[in-house]
């Protein structure tokens, strides 16, 4: 069930990365966002400003390798994960899901699509349409 | 020395037969000694001969003596330096037999303002075994070397006489192979194979009449940025014409509709779509990324993606730059990096690179895990437990864009037909090369179509 559809039309990467850094206001323990879109649509840069607006100043990196890459960060332990490498839905239960997600942590899903419906439910979906420039971002809140 | 000197005269009466009056100019070592050899045969043979020693030949030791005592006996000459610029001036043909493959260090002062001579000099020089000065590990002039028309090289061919800048100092070089013991190999470097022109057939069997194309591996190419269409466009046209039986590209969406009717031999998808790329990955044989991909984000998607799939990989150009800011360890991957990107690689100038080419490339292979092609004159193939291979083909006319697509759409190729990492990376430089060089018939240019359009002339049949 959605409760709330919020759009938004960033114009560039300084602008994607100050509209995560604004989202990532909004994030609180215990939830799972999702975050759908093309390849080059901008799901790691929105990513990196959530990051970054939680304090964090280092590199961040595509998790597709591991799958998962976790930042320990004042109050609030980010679990990023990209799902794009994952062979079949059934690896997702070597992750752990249910260990990742806690009282003081947040799981970030790129390609959720590809988890097979086995992903705990969503508490935020970020869909990204672009074209050429131009990033239309739909968030639906809800679940 | 004897036969290397009779050899050499051999070659000389060959190249240059009508050359009547030779300035032969002279070291102190073994080099020197297949110089008087050489005078002395061409005296026999009734040219008029000026021989030049450089070094006191008193202090000759060993068969270079011995030659000196024969010319000597003769009734040859011998001068010293004063003046040769005058004999140099009335010579057909120069003898540089000034320094051989022993040197290490930069050469000396006063014998490279002799070098410097038999450069300035209009008639064109033959080369004993090596252009004096020029360093027989690694193709690199020490300072300075002599500019040779043609190098005569004995036993084996040196490692150096086939790439850095080596080209530009050899001139056309010859194997002078002489009937020698197995034992006299010895101390020659194994470790880079100079690869023969028939390699591919080493690996590539003769087609069955039942054979599907479903047999012949399936190619993905993967790039071409906004802009860069036409390098995955190469890479697939090569491919195919090196016997895919299904080439793949994935590229910008744009483009994958703009060139749908360019080149149907090919399956053009969406490479912006992840679902559509992950589907196609997963019925690939091999992957080909790099060719035009580019600096966007969606460059780093992709690449961040890709670069970690479970296909066997080939990685050239904007694919090997990511590496560079990237480190990551994988297998079964073959990158192709030209000098400037091995550069980056490892940190270090191109010029550095093609200081020692052989060093780069073992190291490279070594760090990476992977087989490397080192691009340039004298392509090398290094593999991660340190075997090198050299491909003595090719021209300057390969100088030119596209020329990089075509051979990793080869080498792609050549991986998916099921061909190990190395002996497709192997393979593929020489079938390039010798299709270049089948296109090129002399031409100061050749086009990267106009090569892959020639290599049904070198596959085998």
């Amino acid at each position: 069930m959605t409760d709330s559809v919020e759009v938004h039309r960033p114009v560039g990467e300084p602008a994607m990365l100050a509209l995560g850094a604004e989202l990532a206001r909004d994030l609180r323990g215990g939830q799972l966002v999702t975050l759908s879109g093309d390849l080059g649509a901008g799901k790691t840069t929105l990513v990196r400003g959530m990051l970054r607006g939680l304090g964090f100043e280092g590199r961040v990196k595509s998790p597709s390798y591991g799958l998962v890459e976790t930042y320990e960060l004042d109050g609030l332990t980010v679990h990023h994960l990209d799902l794009y490498r994952l062979g079949d839905p059934g690896e997702l239960d070597f992750l752990g899901l249910e260990d990742l997600l806690a009282d003081d942590s947040v799981l970030l899903v790129e390609w959720p699509e590809r988890a097979g419906g086995r992903l705990p439910a969503s508490t935020r979906r970020i869909d990204i349409a672009h074209a050429d420039e131009a990033r239309t971002l739909r968030i639906e809140d809800g679940g | 020395m004897q036969r290397a000197g009779r050899a050499a005269f051999e070659v000389l009466r060959q190249r240059f037969p009508d050359a009547g009056r030779l300035v032969v100019v002279c070291g102190g070592g073994n080099n020197g000694g297949d110089g008087y050899i050489v005078a002395w045969e061409a005296r026999a043979a009734g040219l008029a001969v000026e021989l030049v020693a450089l070094s006191d030949p008193d202090g000759l030791s060993g068969e270079a003596a011995e030659a000196c005592a024969a010319w000597r006996r003769a009734g040859g000459a011998i001068h010293d330096a004063d003046g040769l610029d005058d004999r140099l001036a009335e010579a057909d043909l120069v003898v540089d037999a000034v320094l051989g493959t022993g040197l290490d260090q930069e050469v000396r002062g006063d014998v490279a303002g002799h070098l410097r001579s038999i450069n300035a000099c209009q008639a064109p020089t033959l080369a004993l075994d090596i252009p004096s000065g020029l360093n027989a590990d690694t193709g690199q002039p020490m300072g300075i070397a002599v500019r040779a028309a043609v190098t005569v090289t004995f036993i084996a061919m040196k490692r150096g006489l086939l790439t850095g800048t080596a080209g530009d100092w050899t001139g056309r070089v010859l194997l002078a192979a002489l009937d020698v013991p197995d034992e006299a190999f010895d101390d020659i470097d194994p470790d880079a194979e100079p690869l023969p022109a028939d390699v591919a057939a080493r690996w590539l069997a003769p087609r069955r009449a039942s054979t599907h194309k479903g047999d012949l591996g399936h190619v993905l190419v993967v790039g071409g940025d906004h802009g860069m269409p036409g390098a995955p466009l190469l890479a697939a046209r090569a491919a195919l014409e090196t016997g895919s039986g299904l080439v793949s590209v994935a590229t910008r969406a744009d483009h994958a509709r703009a060139l749908a009717s360019g080149l149907a031999e090919v399956m053009w998808a969406d490479g912006e779509d992840g679902d559509r790329l992950a589907a196609l990955e997963g019925r690939a044989d091999v992957v080909a990324l790099g060719p035009g991909l580019g600096r966007s984000n969606w460059s780093t998607a992709v690449w961040d993606r890709l670069v970690r799939s479970e296909r066997p990989l080939v990685l050239d150009a904007d694919g090997l730059n990511r590496l560079a800011d990237d480190r990551l360890q994988r297998d079964d991957w073959i990158l192709t990096p030209h000098p400037g990107e091995a550069g980056r690689l490892l940190g270090i100038g191109s010029d550095e690179v093609q200081r020692d080419r052989f060093a780069a490339v073992r190291e490279l292979a070594g760090r990476y895990a992977a087989v490397v092609v080192l691009k340039g004159f004298g392509t090398l193939v290094g593999a991660p437990d340190g075997r090198i291979a050299v491909c003595p083909f090719g021209t300057p006319a390969m100088a030119t864009a596209g020329m990089g697509d075509a051979l990793t759409g080869i080498v792609a190729s050549l991986r998916g037909q099921g061909l190990a990492p190395f002996d497709a990376a192997r393979a593929g430089v020489v079938l390039h090369a010798r299709a270049a060089e089948a296109a090129a018939q002399g031409r100061r240019q050749v086009l990267a179509g106009r090569v892959i359009d020639h290599l049904h002339a070198v596959l085998p049949e």
